[in-house]
């Protein structure tokens, strides 16, 4: 079974990640800020991280940059959550998560990208260049 | 015995009238040399002539019989005069015989040209003059009958007046019926030549004093011999000023360009010499208690067939006004660019003041600018000594020359300097250079608004200051556009900030509760009613309402920015405000709220606006401050001002982004990050609304630890001048 957590501080769209992804067969963590979300990758070691980007204390970016700057974590998928327009922003790409999903998402397209970043594995995230997902889903 | 009057022939009086008909007769209507022909026909004499009396000479006007020797020339020496014995006489002389009057018998004319009998009638001017005779001699002697008499006498009567004013409409009719005088084959001394030579003289007298340039002629000895009105005009002199008077008064303040003292042998009219003109020479008449004259001068030598120098002849042209508007419009060039130039609100406007100020030599100017809370603001000040000066930072509407030009919004001019900033009140003093100095002030327009005021103090109050007024219009004018123009990229460059926060608002903002509605409505759709169903409703409720907040507040934000009066003003007991707001804030759960008020504190404002002021400020503190903060809440009276003060312990706001916060849809990121939803409209709507108060709201950077705004709102709409007038009358 594969373990997701899912940190959003918006409850209410905690609530409908929490329960799409428990009705499709993952084990689901969740976390309402960023620092906490940290811990929970540290001391659960999820198979998978889907982040919302605006969240107080740590956001979504840092999150992810903490999980790659830790050898332990580095190579756990992430997938961050945006509310912004564009999916370039330089806070994000610098970050190296595996994907950037822009609100409002389809709920089935999400499962399927979550199950294929499960599928994936731990992965390494050096070449900022090429987005990992895709790498991982061309091979 | 025949006497010569002295007294009579020399009277200043008769001089002069004499001296001015030899102008003026050349343009009498009348042939001179007929008359002289008819009065020795008449009196059956051998010779006769018609002439003017000087105190030097005869001028023969017409002559008829002459010998040979004496029609040589029109002009004869006392000596020759037997018209001097009529004059003297005063009324018809006869003499019979001359050999025996004891005075006439050793007369040149009896001696040399056997003049044996004369006869002769004074010619009269209009007051009575006698300024010259009909004489009628005879070579025998012979008795003059009563019949020659009365014949001499209907001659003078056909002649007089003898006109002793220059007419110039008189000379040029008459000159219209004269050959031109160049016109060739004339013999030099015929009578026709000698009137066309008078005539020339009236014309050419006329001539100069009608001419608009200054006209001057030296002799060869280098002392002036003519001089016309308008060369009296451009040395302040009046019109009738003696020559020597004028040229001596000239020479005495003429200065070279470059300031410097001339000699009168600098003098261009001077310098010219055999083969030397002089075009366009400049010089500057230095003219006490007025401004200076720039002369521009031109000077030719005057010189004889024989290659002799005669002297020369110059003018002088007053080209001040020229040379004062091309200063002008130089300057106003070179302000033009400078404003062109400046991208941004760069320190140019001094740079402006300056140019100009020097170019029209203001001893002083300053320019002021509208700012809020109705006062104007000083921008630059400008002094010709170089130091900035002192003087009020601010005036209010009508305070002073320039504060009137505001209210009134058209160019005012004071005969005295101190009129610029005070009053007769007076509570304010420009620190002005020494008295003597005229001042102006001009409006500043953008559209129909004032918004600013140009002033300055020009030199010599009782001059025309025209060009001044002019050029300081002009001048506003363009600093008018500037404003306008800064404004529009003012404007332009909010414009565009807004569109990319905006981006950011629709992306954090809207996104977020879209989101929500859109998966709990997936969720439902796909799943059907079942237990988290009232969960999900309650969702898309939750987040529909925030979104409506977002959309109220857009069109809020619109209705206050488009109506031309969106503040209905009255009298508002500020104090009444706060209290409610803090009661209306959340008690529990929240940070401790702590309010500090006075009992009452009434201003001028819309009550529901102000309310909307407190209640945003109140929330958004409340918001951004965890449990267990504090918010504080505060009134207070710094004279006529109201200082509501909103204080926090809570998140801050980080110091770079300060500039940004009054900026509409933006949000401090770490608010946008705080999980509390906005629109990141409240404070620009709070600032909105508190300028159109005419007040002004800050973040205060000294706050520790949170973040402090400090609203400051004038109590009274009115100015403190008027208030402190109906204070009065109260």
């Amino acid at each position: 079974v594969t373990v997701l957590l899912i940190a959003d501080d918006e409850p209410d769209v905690l609530f409908v990640l929490e329960r799409i992804f428990t009705r499709a067969g993952f084990t689901v963590l969740t976390a309402t800020d960023g620092a906490s979300a940290l811990q929970t990758v540290r001391t659960q070691r999820p198979d998978v991280v889907l982040t919302d980007m605006n969240m107080p204390g740590l956001t979504g970016a840092e999150l992810c940059r903490a999980v790659r700057d830790d050898p332990r974590l580095s190579g756990t998928p992430v997938a961050i959550i945006s509310g912004g327009l564009i999916s370039t922003d330089p806070a994000v790409t610098g970050a190296h998560p595996c994907t950037v999903i822009l609100k409002p998402f389809e709920h089935e397209a999400l499962i399927l990208l979550i199950r294929r970043l499960a599928d994936g594995g731990p992965h390494g995230h050096r070449d900022a260049t090429v987005p990992c997902l895709q790498a991982t889903t061309t091979t | 015995m025949v006497q010569l009057d002295h007294a009579v022939l020399h009277a200043p009086d008769r001089v002069a009238a004499a001296h001015q008909a030899r102008r003026s007769a050349p343009g009498m209507p009348v042939p001179f040399d007929a008359i002289a022909r008819m009065a020795a026909r008449m009196t059956r004499a051998r010779s006769a002539v018609v002439s003017l009396v000087c105190d030097d000479h005869d001028d023969l006007l017409g002559a008829h019989g002459l010998p040979a020797q004496y029609a040589q020339s029109r002009q004869w020496p006392p000596r020759h005069s037997l018209c001097r014995y009529v004059i003297s006489h005063g009324a018809v002389l006869a003499v019979a015989d001359v050999t025996a009057d004891g005075n006439l018998r050793s007369h040149p004319l009896v001696a040399d040209s056997a003049i044996r009998a004369f006869a002769g009638v004074p010619l009269r001017d209009s007051h009575g003059r006698p300024v010259g005779a009909v004489t009628v001699a005879d070579t025998t002697v012979r008795t003059w009958t009563p019949d020659d008499v009365t014949a001499l006498q209907e001659i003078a009567a056909l002649l007089e007046p003898i006109p002793t004013q220059v007419d110039a409409a008189a000379t040029l009719a008459v000159l219209g019926d004269y050959p031109a005088p160049s016109a060739a084959g004339r013999p030099a001394a015929s009578v026709s030549a000698t009137v066309e030579a008078d005539v020339q003289r009236g014309f050419i007298a006329a001539l100069m004093d009608s001419l608009p340039i200054g006209v001057v002629a030296f002799g060869a000895d280098r002392q002036p011999v003519m001089g016309n009105r308008t060369l009296r005009e451009i040395s302040d002199q009046p019109p009738h000023a003696p020559l020597e008077g004028v040229v001596a008064s000239l020479a005495a303040r003429l200065r070279r360009p470059d300031g410097t003292p001339m000699d009168i042998s600098d003098l261009p009219v001077a310098t010219a010499s055999p083969g030397r003109t002089i075009r366009e020479a400049e010089a500057l008449l230095y003219r006490p208690g007025a401004p200076d004259r720039h002369l521009r001068c031109t000077a030719a030598p005057i010189v004889a067939s024989t290659g002799e120098l005669l002297g020369a002849v110059g003018t002088v042209t007053d080209v001040t006004t020229h040379r004062r508007g091309q200063d002008a419009s130089l300057a106003q060039g070179r302000v033009a660019i400078l404003l062109n130039r400046a991208d941004g609100p760069a320190a140019v406007l001094p740079e402006v003041l300056q140019t100009t100020a020097a170019a029209m030599r203001w001893p002083y100017a300053s320019l002021w600018l509208v700012d809020v809370g109705d006062v104007l603001r000083c921008e630059a000040r400008w002094t010709a000594s170089g130091d900035a000066g002192s003087g009020p930072g601010c005036l209010e509407l009508g305070e002073g020359l320039i504060g009137r030009a505001w209210q009134e919004q058209r160019t005012l001019q004071s005969p005295n300097a101190s009129d610029l900033c005070s009053d007769a009140a007076g509570s304010s003093h420009e620190d002005l250079p020494p008295s003597g100095s005229a001042a102006i002030a001009a409006p500043i327009h953008d559209g129909d608004t004032v918004v600013g005021v140009l002033a300055c103090l020009v030199p010599f109050r009782e001059a025309d200051h025209t060009g001044d007024v002019t050029q300081l219009e002009n001048t506003g004018e363009l600093i008018g556009h500037y404003i306008a123009r800064r404004r529009a990229a003012d404007l332009g460059q909010q414009l565009m900030r807004a569109k990319d926060d905006f981006v950011a608002l629709v992306g954090h903002e809207l996104r977020t509760p879209v989101t929500s509605i859109a998966s709990s409505v997936q969720m439902l759709q796909a799943d059907g009613f079942d237990d988290d169903a009232p969960r999900l409703l309650d969702a898309i409720g939750r987040n529909a309402h925030t979104l409506q907040q977002v959309i109220n507040d857009l069109l809020d934000m619109a209705q206050l920015e488009s109506q031309p009066r969106p503040i209905r003003f009255d009298v508002v007991d500020l104090a009444a405000v706060v209290a409610d707001a803090a009661q209306r804030a959340p008690a529990a759960g929240g940070p401790r709220l702590h309010t500090s008020l006075p009992p009452t504190c009434e201003i001028d404002g819309d009550s529901s606006r102000l309310t909307q002021v407190v209640e945003n400020l109140l929330s958004n503190a409340m918001k951004y401050t965890p449990a267990g903060g504090e918010v504080h809440l505060s009134l207070d009276l710094d004279g006529d001002v109201a200082v509501l003060a909103v204080a926090d312990t809570g998140i801050g706001i980080p110091p770079e982004e300060r500039d940004h916060l009054f900026r509409r849809f933006y949000r401090a990121s770490n608010a946008r990050n705080s999980g509390k939803s906005g629109t990141g409209l409240g404070l620009v709507m709070i600032r909105t609304i508190v300028e159109a108060h005419r007040g002004t709201v800050h973040l205060d950077p000294d706050h520790d630890g949170g973040t402090r705004f400090v609203v400051r709102l004038p109590r009274r709409r009115t100015t403190r001048r008027r208030a402190m007038a109906t204070a009065a009358t109260a």
